[in-house]
């Protein structure tokens, strides 16, 4: 019989694999235990998603973006999630807070993106002529 | 490209990468730490050093997040990991362009990050602002939050019924619950007992939370409310002609579903306006009066006024008169003004409170400053030396970048903007090396007889602090004087 070790020490619960896109559109591969969300995950695999109310509903700093079709298969966010999805930096329609997004089969190679944080950043290396 | 489970960012390896930088940042709050943070995991070799006027570090977490907003708090937990690091030194109770001028700082460092926020307050200018029983919200925030300087603000609750707050931001909402909040509701936070002491048995019938344009146009958040609105202590309460007036046609357009460009402003005002739409409606003057002058039966009302600007205060005996303009909106969706109506109205109170904004100073002459907004004069985070050349070096984050709004999650993204320009300055080789400046530092301190605490001191204070609150089963207990702090040296 074939035991699955993963980070989390479980021998044998069901894993998921899938993707955050990082702000610099690098893409980094991510295994989880399903049942975990997606801000514990960000942070076990070094994945730069700050959480600063450390999941308690309290801010929107773990805000994710979700491929559509996904977005659409999980139950509706709470009201008090959606009230912080109002404040959230660059917010689309499929944006939901990592921290409340618990993974299951349905994220078996979705790729989960990490919003720009600014306007300014320049993603295709282009460096700003010194002044 | 993909990688395996490794921090997206790699260190800069730069050509001189065994040559170290040093940094200075203004201003232990969010947009500090959360500066010092990045910086150490973007780039190697580097020492940071945070400067911060408080003897305590973390800013706003401490000193303006409500008491009762733990949760929140605990950024600060994650934010000074940074601490563990030996090239991160803390300079509590050191004010820059008093202590330490920035020309010096500019010698001394390879770049400075400014983060040091707003200090003031935003004024109203209006006669009567000094008077007895005119506080400013940042006054009543850092008394509530036992800040060295507020502590022991001469305020009294005593035969109190109605407050007045001018400004309907969070920080209006954030007074109106932590006065109305019970004994055993505010034993359960950090809130010193010289505050829980003024607030017992306070008679507080009414609160009016006054803003100077529409409903739609409001400042606070949905969230805060929502909150808020859990609370039984608290009636919400609308006045019908002002809801009248803010549903014009443009606030209705603000609220309507106008696709991807208006981003989430509309969806935010239109969730707010639904929410608000169940509340109890005050019919008219009659009623409205009344009320005011009814005692509420142990529950408090917020009352939500809309389209009125103060205009004075006068003193009626022992109350106050908040003479008030009354307002109605002009101009396009998005860009709605308040207009004056040929129309004013006196409001009877017992304490008003402004809280209209904080606002930043210029702390020392040779920072370049932008007087019209007030604050430091930058482009996207990087200081101008003038209208066409940036003062390369010399970068700005958080509320000192931007002016004082936005919730922490703003702040974080104003920050990574100015990292991500001065990483380009950086990559550009526009930043000069310099030797951990850490000694020279603090011998000039010594010099100029500045006490100071460092890291060490703060984690003394920070386990005292929660050791004490865990023996009354709060988060914490809060050193209120310098001198206590000081102790800890």
């Amino acid at each position: 019989m074939i035991r699955l070790f993963s980070k989390y020490g479980a021998s044998s619960s069901k894993m998921v694999t899938f993707y955050f896109k990082n702000k610099d559109n690098s893409l980094t591969k991510v295994t989880s235990p399903i049942g975990q969300n997606l801000l514990q995950i960000a942070h076990k695999n070094e994945v730069d998603l700050e959480g600063a109310c450390e999941q308690s509903l309290a801010c929107s700093t773990c805000h994710v973006i979700l491929p559509k079709q996904l977005y659409d298969k999980l139950p509706q966010p709470v009201p008090e999630e959606e009230d912080l999805l109002d404040l959230a930096y660059g917010l689309t329609e499929t944006s939901r807070l990592g921290c409340q997004v618990k993974v299951d089969e349905k994220f078996e190679n979705v790729i989960i993106q990490l919003p720009k944080a600014t306007r300014n950043f320049y993603v295709d290396g282009h460096k700003p002529k010194p002044h | 490209m993909i990688k395996f489970g490794s921090n997206y960012a790699s260190k800069i390896q730069h050509l001189y990468s065994n040559k170290p930088f040093s940094f200075a940042i203004i201003g232990s709050g969010p947009a500090g730490l959360y500066t010092a943070k990045h910086l150490f995991n973007d780039i190697e070799n580097i020492n940071i050093h945070i400067f911060e006027q408080d003897l305590c570090p973390t800013g706003l977490i401490r000193y303006g997040m409500a008491p009762d907003h733990q949760r929140i708090k605990r950024v600060a937990e994650e934010l000074l990991t940074i601490k563990q690091n030996e090239h991160c030194h803390y300079f509590g109770g050191v004010s820059i362009g008093k202590d330490i001028a920035i020309n010096e700082l500019d010698q001394l460092y390879s770049a400075v990050f400014y983060a040091y926020g707003a200090q003031i307050d935003k004024p109203l200018n209006i006669q009567g602002e000094q008077l007895q029983n005119v506080y400013s919200a940042r006054q009543i925030v850092n008394w509530y939050n036992s800040h060295p300087n507020y502590y022991d603000l001469d305020i009294n609750f005593k035969n109190k019924n109605n407050i007045a707050i001018i400004g309907n931001g969070n920080v209006a909402l954030d007074i109106a619950r932590i006065f109305g909040l019970n004994q055993d509701e505010l034993q359960k936070t950090d809130i010193n007992e010289i505050s829980i002491e003024k607030l017992k048995n306070n008679q507080i019938n009414n609160i009016i939370i006054i803003g100077r344009r529409g409903l739609v146009q409001s400042q606070f958040s949905l969230k805060e409310l929502r909150e808020m609105t859990k609370l039984s202590q608290f009636r919400f309460l609308l006045y019908k002609p002002d809801l009248l007036w803010s549903l014009n046609e443009e606030s209705q357009t603000e609220c309507k579903d106008l696709g991807v460009n208006y981003g989430n402003v509309t969806r935010g005002n239109r969730r707010k306006l639904e929410f608000m739409k169940s509340f109890e409606i005050i019919e008219d003057e009659a009623t409205m009066n009344s009320i005011l002058q009814q005692d509420s039966n142990g529950r408090i009302n917020v009352i939500l006024r809309f389209l009125l600007t103060p205009l004075e205060i006068e003193k009626k005996e022992d109350r106050l008169n908040l003479k008030l303009q009354h307002n109605q909106l002009a101009g396009k969706p998005f860009n709605q003004v308040a207009m004056p109506l040929n129309q004013q109205s006196i409001l009877e109170c017992d304490m008003i409170i402004k809280s209209v904004g904080y606002q930043s100073h210029n702390i020392d002459n040779d920072l370049p400053w932008n007087s019209e907004q007030n604050i430091v004069d930058n482009s996207d985070g990087c200081i101008k030396k003038d209208p066409t050349k940036l003062k390369t070096g010399s970068y700005a984050c958080g509320w000192i970048k931007t002016g004082p709004k936005g919730v922490i999650d703003s702040t974080f993204a104003s920050s990574q903007e100015t990292i991500v320009n001065f990483k380009n300055h950086m990559d550009a080789d526009l930043i000069r090396n310099v030797h951990d400046p850490y000694e020279q530092v603090v011998n000039l301190l010594r010099q100029r007889s500045i006490n100071y605490i460092d890291f060490k001191v703060w984690d003394r204070i920070n386990e005292f602090e929660i050791e004490q609150g865990q023996k009354a089963k709060k988060p914490r207990i809060k050193l209120i004087r310098n001198r206590d702090l000081l102790q800890f040296l």
